[in-house]
């Protein structure tokens, strides 16, 4: 965060009138559902993370930073199907992003169908998210490397939107170039389930990227749209890695080297995307980046799948994606498990407790203030910590954007 | 007048012809017909240059597309939905601002009678990401960037949709329209939908109850209301109704050419009480008059004259709604989702190939400015006629 946010205070639509224009809902505290955890540092590091906080483009390569209703259970399904999120102005404010990839409403996308994945659906999010944005400065839309670097220059917050999987282009190749106009500037090949372009992570089986898959990937390298494979499975995966002409990202994943489920990437997938040039982004919602040392989920055992990651393909290649949200995500996940396929791609549920939040790693915010202060507490140098932050995102970003 | 950055982009030029997509012959964006330029002295056109170079230029209502040489090839060209820009027009256009319109009636991407909310999406989705691969041009969405336009030598682009058809009766989508950058938008097409009565209806029953909503909706969000294309009734009520001025972006006097696509005077000063703006329109053949029956230049300005007296300078001014390429051809093969025929009955005219004077639009406002100097008018008047008015509307109108 180059200088302090320039947030005044704006509130999520705040030109209509709720329980009129729009149904409110009783929303979470946002950055204060769960008590804060902050990784210990003394007064000489507290200094180094404070001023490289400053000087820092620091980049969350995957979140969802909006906020969520206080009782999920009763009101999710509604929430979403209003299709009206609240972007999470005042706790990315709070923040030390200066840039935030928005994953949208992804899996839960159920604004018109009980599926989700909707080409309407999808629009009707961008748009609707776009248009309360537009209503404010401190948060813009980001397109280009500038707008980034902008935000950082002048205490703003960029967003990037992406969409997790390609399922809503049904076999039109062309809706990567309406993605595009409308704004979106990275999309998964797949979600964990198969589309058109290939498997997903869930399948048993995988057969790669397909025919349409590689007109997508071919489409989206000329138009400058970056590609992600974090929900994508592994033979598909490595085919858009070897299609491409360009670096990918795998922007939420860890290593299933340190805890075998499905969900997270083998040695041979994260090396093949570094090999190409490509940067993988470590993920945290809930049940994710466990590890046999660390099955209780906390940002222990999510450095555990950092420092893994770093060593396997090294410090250029590795980001953080946290995949955070402002709400109870456990019960977030419990309420969607059919939409996010938790179910069967968590590993063996029987060899880890369920937490109720990740300690140190539970939302943007405070997942903005740790990946920092674990990297200064760790020692690593100025330069590695600014490519981790975000130096190494710039990098293939200018390769693959306009 | 200024120089805009212009670097030779052509549309879609990151994609491959023949392989990503389509292609077509199209037709000349500049000299497509004789060059005419409104005759001035040396004096005069000095001072036009310094007008388009000094104050913002702004046309109320365009369609900077370019189509197919080839008309009978139009239907062909909008079904693929990726209709090219006429970036090398536009950049010597003089335009600092233009509201963009895009397939309006035309956009027949899926459909045959056009207006589908999914077709306007593709339809705005192909054309900014045609915009977003260069930098002459770009969308506008707020008061300073049209200001921001001027200062860099760029063209800001005000996405402009001529009716709310596509909404069905979802006032969400307003929000969601103006989330993707949409920020003007028409209630009703020549034709009724669940917001009133088109322009073409033999009775208008005015705005609807979810007229009203949408109204209410787009003063709140901020896009600007535009009423070109309603019936009268529909046009004064929005007027009304609208707590924000209102505007009529394409359109002349019905005092001066008795057709239902010209406006009442009624309409023309409900739209000025509320502190609106009515746009002169260019359109081949419809702003016709009894003593310029032969469209030309000369008959759009005795509209802009009639306009200008009856409400005043400071509410009225040019959307003169051009496009590249055969424009009367594209009427004829259009004439159904364009209801030209409905549209354009009343006194007996003689078609013509083109309208002289105001072709395209990189002819309209340096052939503008020019009538106007010609003609003694001041150069305040000239500046709140050529942009000045359009800002202060956009600023009453947009939330920032």
């Amino acid at each position: 965060m180059g200088s302090k946010h320039v947030y005044n205070g704006y509130k999520a639509y705040q030109y209509l009138e709720p329980g009129v224009d729009y149904r409110a809902f009783e929303m979470c505290e946002g950055d204060r559902v769960f008590p804060e955890y902050l990784i210990p540092l003394d007064e000489e590091q507290e200094a180094r993370a404070e001023r490289l906080a400053q000087e820092l483009i620091c980049i969350s390569l995957h979140e969802h930073p909006v906020l969520f209703p206080k009782n999920i259970a009763r009101d999710i399904f509604e929430y979403n199907r209003e299709g009206r999120q609240v972007t999470a102005y005042a706790e990315l404010a709070r923040s030390n992003w200066d840039c935030v990839f928005d994953n949208l409403m992804d899996g839960t996308c159920t604004i018109h169908s009980k599926a989700g994945w909707k080409w309407e659906s999808i629009i009707h999010d961008i748009g609707m998210r776009l248009s309360d944005i537009a209503h404010q400065d401190f948060i813009i839309k980001a397109e280009r490397v500038a707008d980034i670097e902008r935000a950082h220059a002048e205490g703003k917050l960029a967003l990037v939107f992406v969409i997790e999987g390609a399922a809503p282009i049904e076999n039109e190749v062309d809706r990567v170039d309406i993605l595009y106009g409308l704004g979106v500037r990275m999309m998964g090949i797949t979600y964990s389930e198969s589309n058109a372009l290939g498997s997903g992570l869930r399948e048993d089986r995988d057969g790669g990227l397909t025919a349409f898959g590689k007109q997508v990937v071919t489409r989206m390298n000329k138009i400058g749209m970056a590609i992600d494979c974090s929900h994508v499975g592994t033979q598909t995966t490595l085919d858009v890695i070897e299609h491409s002409t360009k670096p990918i990202f795998l922007s939420h994943v860890g290593a299933r080297a340190l805890w075998d489920s499905r969900r997270l990437a083998p040695d041979y997938v994260l090396k093949a995307c570094a090999e190409r040039g490509g940067v993988i982004g470590i993920e945290a919602a809930p049940h994710t980046t466990i590890t046999r040392n660390n099955t209780e989920h906390s940002i222990d055992s999510f450095m555990e799948h950092f420092e893994y990651v770093k060593d396997l393909v090294g410090i250029d290649h590795v980001t953080f994606g946290p995949d955070t949200l402002y709400g109870d995500h456990v019960a977030l996940h419990h309420a969607f498990a059919a939409h996010l396929s938790t179910k069967g791609t968590q590993g063996d549920t029987k060899a880890f407790k369920e937490v109720p939040y990740v300690r140190g790693i539970e939302n943007p915010t405070e997942g903005s203030k740790n990946t920092l202060r674990y990297l200064v507490k760790k020692g690593y140098s100025d330069e590695d910590i600014a490519k981790v932050m975000g130096q190494n995102v710039l990098r293939v970003l200018r390769e693959v954007w306009y | 007048m200024k120089t805009k950055r212009y670097n030779g982009y052509k549309s879609f030029q990151y994609l491959e012809p023949g392989i990503d997509y389509r292609p077509f012959k199209l037709a000349r964006q500049t000299a497509r017909v004789p060059v005419y330029v409104v005759p001035v002295t040396v004096e005069q056109e000095a001072l036009v240059q310094q007008i388009l170079e000094e104050d913002m230029i702004i046309s109320l209502h365009e369609h900077t597309s370019v189509m197919p040489e080839d008309v009978n090839e139009s239907f062909e060209y909008s079904r693929q939905g990726r209709e090219r820009t006429g970036f090398e027009g536009l950049a010597v256009s003089g335009l600092d601002v233009v509201f963009e319109n895009f397939m309006d009636g035309t956009a027949t991407i899926t459909s045959n009678a056009g207006w589908k909310w999914s077709d306007v999406i593709h339809d705005l989705g192909i054309r900014f990401s045609d915009f977003d691969h260069q930098d002459m041009l770009f969308v506008a969405r707020t008061i300073d960037d049209l200001y921001r336009a001027k200062r860099e030598g760029r063209i800001a682009l005000v996405a402009s949709l001529e009716a709310a058809t596509p909404i069905e009766n979802e006032v969400d989508r307003v929000d969601v329209l103006y989330g993707l950058g949409v920020r003007a938008m028409g209630i009703t097409y020549s034709e009724s939908n669940a917001c009133g009565s088109g322009l073409k209806e033999p009775r208008d029953g005015g705005l609807t109850t979810f007229g009203r909503q949408v109204v209410r909706r787009m003063n709140q969000i901020g896009m600007t209301i535009d009423t070109a294309h309603c019936g009268d009734r529909t046009a004064i009520d929005v007027a009304e109704v609208s707590e924000r001025p209102v505007l009529m972006s394409h359109c002349g006097a019905r005092a001066l050419w008795n057709t239902n696509r010209m406006k009442s005077d009624a309409a023309i000063k409900a739209v000025a009480e509320g502190g609106g703006l009515i746009g002169i329109e260019a359109a081949p053949h419809t702003t016709l008059t009894a003593a310029h029956p032969r469209h030309s230049i000369e008959s759009v300005m005795e509209h802009f004259e009639y306009v200008a007296n009856l409400v005043g300078i400071d509410h009225v001014t040019f959307g003169p709604d051009t496009l590249y390429g055969d424009h009367v051809g594209l009427h004829h093969a259009y004439a159904a989702q364009l209801s030209i025929g409905e549209t354009h009955q009343g006194p007996v005219f003689e078609e013509v190939p083109y309208v002289k004077g105001l072709e395209n639009p990189s002819e309209c406002f340096p052939n503008i400015v020019r009538w106007l100097v010609s003609h003694g008018y001041d150069r305040e008047s000239i500046r709140k006629v050529v942009g000045g008015n359009a800002l202060r509307v956009l600023k009453a109108t947009w939330a920032r």
